[in-house]
């Protein structure tokens, strides 16, 4: 197996607010793949957008390192980091300057790493749109002309003006209507396909990580509880968490209900209740154990799927699991 | 079961200084009491212009309707504003997707339930309506009202934040309760949860809910009856189970199988084309650009074919090719 | 420019507000005048050195419009001129206070940190000072010329735009499209200057302005206490100034060069809140 793309070993970050610390992250491990598309899913607190945020030279981390195609990445982003990584943030809506058109927009990522002479760039631009499915001609025009899913494409084509390896999605179809977000998904498998990209996609909609991911890491509250090949997760969630994540799932067929685990939503959701010490989901499991108070959780299993529960679900059933790869 | 809320061929155009905008063209839908509607569509659909119109929230300029909409016996549609207003927060309640942004952040939770409270009742005293308050928080599922109730809403989670406000909406144990996209800022697990809350509260006080949504699968779950819109028109209806089980109108499948699904890791059918120009729109189906099954019978206005409690737009139905 | 052009749009939006529009016709007015002063002005000598006594303190009169002041020049020819200074010294002014503040505001939101402190800091103190005083206390410096108002008007009103910068900046700070161009890594300059200034623009033209009324008439106050361009320049505040000691009866003198002063305020304000809608592209 070469060397993957995208590599995180112990990565931590707290933050200071006023007198009182928060721990965004507490000691992340992540290897991404050449090719893969790894789907890093979690609610709000997981920590998943810290993480992307380090990812991508936002935030600095506070312990930890990252470390791009074998480079070690500093605090400090030198310009060919920063082009080796392209950004789709969540909200269609703000990720364009109103006050400039498409073809600035796009034409920034070009001017600021030289990709091409400005003579070229009108072209480059309108290369770029088509290969997103929009009109060159639409980089005349504001964004405010343009509809969610088409701004959409348009931060698509941004993120990929200056060539990059990888692709770090944040929640990309979060805010588009379901018939839209249908069209992006093609879009960025077809792209991934054509040009060998990397995705590591930040999401809380698990039935599109079932659709575009190979891999898949569960967060909570700064910590990896569960990871692995999207198939065992599905058909076999171990930690209570991913459980329950799971059983929360909107589908909308009968066939896709018999895929969820089931569980019973008595206990607390929205318990704010923190663990200090042992796992982070303790306060909200209906399953915990004494145990489960004490001591940092550690990932373990086989390496296809790790987990970091003491008392976890169980294995795939063997039906659920043939149901899953039949649909393969 | 009678009908609380009736809606005829409901129209309605907005007159913009680039011309009139037909957002509403033609309407059909009921509510039972007591019932659970889903009002399913994208955004352009004209679902949430629908749910205003219901609470008498649109303006009085540049709005023209025109259309049958009767609640509980009156025209809503005829009356004077007043009478509208003094249903609104009573009769008809409502609760909005963003719940920190639907409550005020400088008044704490205490003083703008007890400001719904005394609205509904002048007469009301202060320990009167401490104890209603608690009461309303307890059956939300709020272990601690006191500690919820002297709290200010930036303070509290975004799943507690929606719960006060299904209290507060409840409170007058209202008619209809107008969900718009309620939870859609939550966590998945959270929402699970906040509207398992909303649904068993709401059938214990006997209150209809219309709830309105761009997401099926939380629909479905939720729903008695399913209504879904498109370009300001019910191109659907029918109880949930027959609507998700034999889809019938070309949209509604469309709209289906646009969802990801779990049981595969094929990616979803995307819809051909788009949601259609407003200005733009003739008499005839909507969807007819996109629809595979389009015949030039569909430029006619189309009616809808109701068969036992199913109802679709669509003349396929009634002449398949 | 196509019918769903925002900036089509924009016009539209403005000519539909008829007080803008007569703004915008006033301002027109005295910009022709100002442009074309020594066509437009009936005696356009009278701007500079001329004594004519025989024609001195003379009502308004088919030979002169607005009558003449106490060393027989013509009073219009003197306003007409009067515009041409007025809207110098009001472009001046707001062209270095704005580029002044618009940089101090812009680097205090974006950086933050010490930075924004000290900047901020430093702009509140120039705040608490009144205007009028702090330009006085400049001009106090040396002898009053036109150059030196200028600057001490610009040194007063920085910290306005300074703050209405700050304001936008901080709320946009973290915008998806800023924090954008920072991961691509665009410099903070190219990030300052490229994204955040062309979202601070509406707003500092509209403030910029209500500003020239405001300013011209601060520079009408200052001359008018004897602070202003030194004789003979035509100074509409001056013009004011000298002619109040002749109250009430050579009326002319004080209220046409004040009524001027007031055309050129009122086009300027009535102008801002159109310019306000001519930018409004909402969202």
């Amino acid at each position: 197996m070469s060397e993957p793309l995208l590599q995180i070993r112990e990565a931590a970050k707290t933050f200071h607010v006023g007198s009182s610390e928060v721990k965004a992250l507490k000691g992340v491990n992540l290897s991404v793949g050449k090719g893969e598309t790894v789907a890093i899913v979690g609610e709000s607190g997981s920590g998943k957008t810290t993480l992307a945020n380090l990812i991508l030279g936002i935030e600095k981390p506070s312990a930890g390192e990252i470390v791009l195609a074998g480079r070690p990445l500093s605090g400090r982003r030198s310009k060919a980091d920063r082009r080796q990584i392209g950004l789709v943030q969540q909200n269609p809506y703000s990720t364009l300057n109103p006050r400039k058109s498409i073809g600035q927009a796009i034409g920034l990522p070009l001017s600021v790493h030289n990709v091409c002479r400005r003579s070229e760039r009108r072209r480059r631009i309108g290369e770029l749109l088509e290969k997103v499915g929009l009109h060159p001609e639409l980089q005349d025009r504001r964004p405010l002309a343009l509809s969610g899913g088409q701004r959409q494409r348009v931060a698509i084509a941004r993120a990929l003006a200056t060539d990059p390896e990888l692709l770090v999605l944040d929640e990309p179809t979060s805010s588009l209507d379901v018939s839209v977000q249908a069209h992006i998904l093609r879009l960025l498998k077809d792209l991934q396909e054509e040009l060998g990209l990397t995705y590591l996609f930040i999401t809380h909609d698990l039935s599109v990580v079932r659709v575009l991911a190979s891999r898949v890491i569960v967060m909570y509250r700064g910590l990896v509880v569960e990871e692995g090949a999207v198939a065992d997760v599905f058909s076999g969630p171990r930690h209570r968490y991913t459980q329950q994540l799971l059983a929360s799932i909107p589908t909308v067929s009968a066939e896709d209900d018999r895929l969820k685990p089931d569980w019973s939503w008595e206990a607390d959701v929205d318990s704010t209740e923190v663990a200090e010490e042992g796992c982070p989901f303790r306060p909200r499991c209906p399953f915990a154990l004494p145990a489960c108070a004490a001591g940092t959780p550690v990932l373990a299993g086989p390496k296809h799927h790790l987990h970091a529960c003491l008392n976890p679900g169980g294995a795939a059933t063997r039906k659920s699991s043939l149901e899953l790869l039949a649909g393969q | 079961m009678e009908d609380l809320l009736r809606i005829e061929d409901l129209r309605l155009t907005f007159e913009t200084h680039d011309g009139p905008v037909s957002v509403l063209r033609g309407v059909d839908l009921t509510v039972g009491t007591g019932e659970r509607v889903a009002l399913v569509g994208e955004s352009g659909s004209g679902k949430s212009v629908t749910a205003r119109v219901i609470m008498g929230l649109l303006p009085q300029r540049r709005v023209r309707t025109s259309g049958n909409l009767q609640f509980d016996g009156s025209d809503v549609l005829k009356e004077s504003p007043a009478r509208a207003k003094a249903r609104r927060g009573r009769d008809i309640t409502m609760i909005f997707q963003d719940p920190m942004a639907a409550l005020n952040p400088v008044f704490t939770i205490r003083q703008q339930f007890a400001a719904v409270l005394t609205r509904l009742d002048r007469r009301l005293s202060t320990a009167e309506a401490e104890s209603c308050m608690r009461t309303a928080l307890r059956d939300v599922s709020i272990a601690d009202p006191e500690r919820v109730l002297d709290s200010y809403s930036f303070q509290l989670s975004g799943g507690l934040n929606q719960r006060v406000m299904i209290a507060m909406a409840l409170a007058s144990r209202p008619k209809l309760l107008i969900a718009d996209e309620p939870g859609t800022a939550l966590d998945v697990t959270v929402q699970q949860q906040t509207l398992n809350i909303m649904a068993n509260l709401s059938q214990a006080y006997g209150t209809a809910i219309l709830f309105i949504s761009h997401n099926l699968g939380v629909v479905r779950k939720f729903a008695d009856r399913v209504c879904v819109m498109y370009a300001g028109r019910i191109v659907e209806s029918a109880p949930t189970d027959a609507l998700f089980a034999n889809p019938r109108h070309p949209y509604t499948r469309a709209l289906l199988a646009s969802v990801p699904r779990l049981s595969s890791d094929r990616l979803p059918e995307a819809i051909e084309g788009s949601v259609p120009d407003l200005t733009a729109l003739t008499e005839g189906c909507a969807f007819r650009p996109r629809c595979q099954f389009s015949r030039p019978e569909c430029e006619a206005p189309v009616p809808m074919w109701r068969h036992a409690g199913h109802g679709v737009a669509c003349i396929h139905e009634v002449n398949p090719a | 420019m196509s019918k769903a052009d925002p900036r089509w749009r924009g016009w539209r939006r403005f000519a539909r507000n008829r007080l803008s529009v007569f703004g915008a016709a006033l301002i027109a007015l005295v910009l022709f005048c100002a442009l074309f002063a020594p066509y437009v002005a009936p005696y356009p000598e009278h701007a500079g050195v001329v004594v004519n006594f025989a024609d001195a303190n003379k009502p308004p009169s088919a030979k002169y419009w607005l009558g003449t002041d106490s060393v027989g020049r013509d009073v219009l020819s003197r306003i007409i001129f009067g515009f041409r200074n007025s809207l110098m010294l009001g472009a001046v002014v707001v062209s270095l206070a704005i580029s002044l503040g618009t940089i101090v505001g812009l680097v205090a939101a974006y950086l933050g940190g010490k930075v924004e402190s000290v900047l901020m800091r430093v702009t509140d103190i120039f705040l608490a000072i009144p205007s009028l005083v702090l330009a006085m206390a400049i001009l106090g410096i040396s002898q009053p010329s036109q150059m030196l108002a200028m600057i001490a008007m610009a040194v007063a009103w920085w910290p306005w735009h300074a703050r209405l910068v700050y304001g936008i900046v901080r709320s946009l700070r973290h915008e998806g499209f800023v924090t954008a161009a920072e991961v691509v890594g665009a410099s903070p300059l190219k990030v300052m200057f490229g994204e955040l200034l062309p979202n601070c623009a509406p707003n500092l033209l509209t403030k910029a302005s209500l500003d020239m009324g405001f300013v011209i008439l601060l520079g009408a106050s200052l001359s008018f206490l004897g602070m202003g361009a030194p004789p003979p320049t035509p100074d509409l505040g001056t013009m004011v100034s000298e002619g109040s000691q002749y109250l009430p009866d050579l009326w002319w003198l004080s209220i046409t060069a004040g009524l001027a002063i007031f055309v050129i305020v009122l086009g300027f304000n009535l102008v801002a809140d159109g310019l306000r809608d001519l930018f409004d592209i909402v969202g």
